[in-house]
């Protein structure tokens, strides 16, 4: 069984294609990146894998479950961090940790992993509607990790964080994959999808033009790193 | 239940929304008392002094009747003065003086009353502004004049000798009022009247609130996930939509209740201190079989209002957008069949209005607690009726809204704002 299987998956924004025939499977237990230029596709992709969006043509699973008729099922398989997603700035940070536990319905323990994830430490206390942006980021993420989920699917995971954070972020990311969870991750920071990833695919103007392993894809097509072949690749098909 | 773990967050998110605490929570506790203070200001503006408004007498007759006039005039409640010099200007006079009233007696005053005739006497009053307070003191500086005037006629009477009491009133009315084929006497009408306000005015007055409140509260509490961009993320949580969707109702349900509790609170207060000063009673005496009815319909208006309100949330962008469309939605809904069943009874409105009126579920709601406070029970249920099917198709197009991307993807302009997610 894959993590994620998208077979011929379109979206349409009234007549426009957004997304156009995608079709990729991921493993279990991977890092898997998707890249590509801002307005490629790469949230409406993942929206779609969050059950918030349904493919106007073709099918996609996860973890076996399909994302529209499974929607409930798919639900509790995954957690999702939105791209722009936003906090209840009436509930303190540890509220918010407790109830994504009782949602999640997982061990008492999760809200002190999340505690520690977020490393907010004393400000966890404090209302969110006080954090900064990175702030947020931090508590949203570390309530996407907490709960240890089969599949986290995350959208620019390390966007607006510090350089210690985005490290930080990094670390734990990894650290929950080698514990068998399955990662889809967006970024515009190829090092960091380089660092990060097992396998990514690259896509442009609503289709997947490249996907593989970025070791294999840097030496096949004879770049140092992934930003040249992203360069080099937008190019050719833009 | 994991709709608690949601309703806790609802209940405080919305309870520290600035629109909502002020809006639905505040603002309906201090808006009735001030009226009230308002009114009461107004209606008592100089207070003591105008039961004893000041007249300038000008009189330029000088015979028997000006002084009995005059005199008349002290009785009635004016602190007079007389002018010195009659046949100077009048607004001379009255800027020498400055009464709040003068009077001018005309030169053959009392030789018409002699006559027969009528005497003619010219009122000014002082008027500082076009107000409430100015309007009251105008009328009652009429009302002195008029008994003065009164008493003048009672002492020619007396001279002629004719009992002028038994002229003016030679017919003693007795008899009551039949009210659903029974006679009241007048005293029971009045305890009647006092039911009738406090059923038929009041209850629906706290629907309207109700109804009104929870509604907006409703569009609120989708707005705000809105405008935090948390929607997102509430949709992907491992919990199914139609808890979400119960989530929202059961929490704006709580904070319209707050905010009603409010509202009477301070439309108590201002009743009380009415009621207080007219000596009438507005306890609300219900029976329990009404109250019951009562319940049920306030329920059923509620849960459709909520529907709607959420309906109006999900179709606009934010908070303040969401707010906006409730009560564009719900204001042409809700007012014509209050005010139109207020005042009227149903079956006293004329074709074409009534059926339009009819195919306004709240309408059944106004029709079915006047029932309820008429004890026809049975009828009522007709109307409640009605008003269940259309909360049902109502909370049934709320939980299609809460299915699938709608949510997410629905939207409408109001005014400027461009939607998009
Ligand atoms: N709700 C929507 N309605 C209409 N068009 C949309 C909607 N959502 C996305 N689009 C369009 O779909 C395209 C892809 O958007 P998407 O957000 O998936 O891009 P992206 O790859 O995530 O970009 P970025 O790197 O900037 O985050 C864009 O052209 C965008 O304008
Ligand atoms: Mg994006």
């Amino acid at each position: 069984m894959y993590a994620v299987e998208a077979v011929g998956v379109w979206r349409f924004f009234s007549k426009t294609p957004v997304l156009r025939d995608v079709s990729f499977k991921v493993e279990e237990g991977l890092v898997f990146g998707v890249i590509g230029p801002n307005g490629a596709g790469k949230t409406t992709l993942f929206r779609i894998l969050a059950t918030l969006l349904k493919p106007s043509k073709g099918a996609a699973r996860v973890l076996g479950k399909d994302v529209v008729g499974e929607s409930a099922e798919v639900r509790r398989l995954i957690t999702y961090l939105p791209e722009e997603a936003g906090v209840y700035k009436h509930l303190s940070g540890l509220d918010f940790l407790k109830m994504m536990k009782n949602l999640y319905d997982v061990d008492s323990k999760a809200v002190e992993r999340g505690a520690e994830i977020s490393g907010l430490g004393r400000s966890l206390g404090r209302k969110m509607g006080e954090y900064s942006k990175g702030m947020r980021r931090r508590i949203l993420l570390a309530s996407c990790l907490m709960v240890n989920p089969r599949l986290s699917i995350l959208d620019e995971p390390t966007a607006g964080l510090d350089v210690e954070h985005s490290v930080y972020v990094r670390k734990t990311i990894k650290q929950h994959s080698a514990h068998g969870t399955t990662f889809i991750i967006s970024s515009h920071n190829m090092l960091e999808v380089q660092y990060l990833c097992d396998e990514v695919a690259l896509i442009n103007r609503g289709t997947i033009v490249e996907q593989g392993k970025p070791s294999k894809l840097t030496s096949a097509y004879g770049v140092q790193n992934l930003e040249e072949l992203f360069v080099k690749k937008t190019e050719e098909t833009g | 239940m994991k709709l608690w773990h949601l309703l806790h967050k609802e209940i405080r998110e919305l309870f520290n929304e600035k629109t909502i605490l002020l809006g639905v929570l505040l603002t309906p506790l201090l808006i009735f008392p001030i009226m009230g203070m308002a009114f009461t200001l107004a209606s008592s503006g100089g207070g003591g002094e105008l039961s004893r408004p000041t007249l300038l007498v000008i009189d330029r007759d000088g015979g028997r009747y000006a002084a009995i006039l005059t005199e008349a005039l002290k009785t009635a409640g004016f602190r007079t003065t007389v002018a010195d010099h009659a046949e100077r200007d009048v607004v001379e006079l009255i800027k020498e003086h400055r009464p709040e009233a003068a009077l001018v007696l005309r030169n053959g005053f009392t030789l018409n009353l002699t006559r027969g005739k009528t005497g003619l006497v010219e009122l000014y009053v002082l008027t500082a502004s076009v107000s409430m307070t100015e309007l009251q003191k105008t009328s009652t500086i009429q009302k002195l004049v008029s008994d003065a005037s009164a008493a003048v006629g009672e002492a020619l009477a007396a001279e002629m000798g004719i009992a002028v009491s038994f002229y003016k009133q030679p017919i003693t009315v007795a008899g009551g009022l039949v009210y659903r084929d029974k006679v009241v006497a007048s005293q029971e009408f009045e305890l009647l009247f006092q039911q009738y306000l406090s059923t038929t005015l009041f209850v629906p007055i706290i629907l309207l609130m109700v109804v009104v409140t929870s509604g907006t509260v409703a569009a609120t509490s989708v707005g705000l996930e809105k405008e935090a961009k948390t929607l997102e993320l509430l949709l992907t949580l491992p919990i199914s939509r139609l808890n979400i969707l119960a989530s929202k109702l059961l929490g704006s349900t709580i904070i319209a209740l707050l905010g009603t509790s409010s509202m009477m609170a301070g439309l108590y207060i201002y009743f009380t201190g009415l009621t207080t000063a007219s000596g009438m009673n507005l306890g609300i005496h219900l029976q329990p079989p009404t109250f019951a009815f009562l319940a049920v319909v306030l329920f059923v208006a509620m849960v459709a209002t909520l529907c709607l309100g959420i309906l109006a949330g999900v179709l606009s962008g934010d908070v303040r957008g969401g707010q906006q469309l409730a009560s564009l939605i719900q204001i042409p809904l809700i007012l014509p069949p209050f005010f139109v069943l207020v005042l009227a009874d149903f079956s006293s409105i004329p074709q074409p209005y009534s059926t339009i009126l009819l195919l306004n579920p709240f309408t059944h709601i106004i029709i079915a607690l006047q029932h309820i406070n008429e004890g026809a029970y049975a009828s009522s249920i007709v109307h409640i009726s009605v008003m269940v099917l259309f909360t049902g198709l109502v909370l049934a197009l709320a939980s299609w809204l809460f299915r699938g991307e709608r949510l997410l993807t629905m939207r409408i302009r109001l005014g400027r704002r461009s939607g998009g997610v």
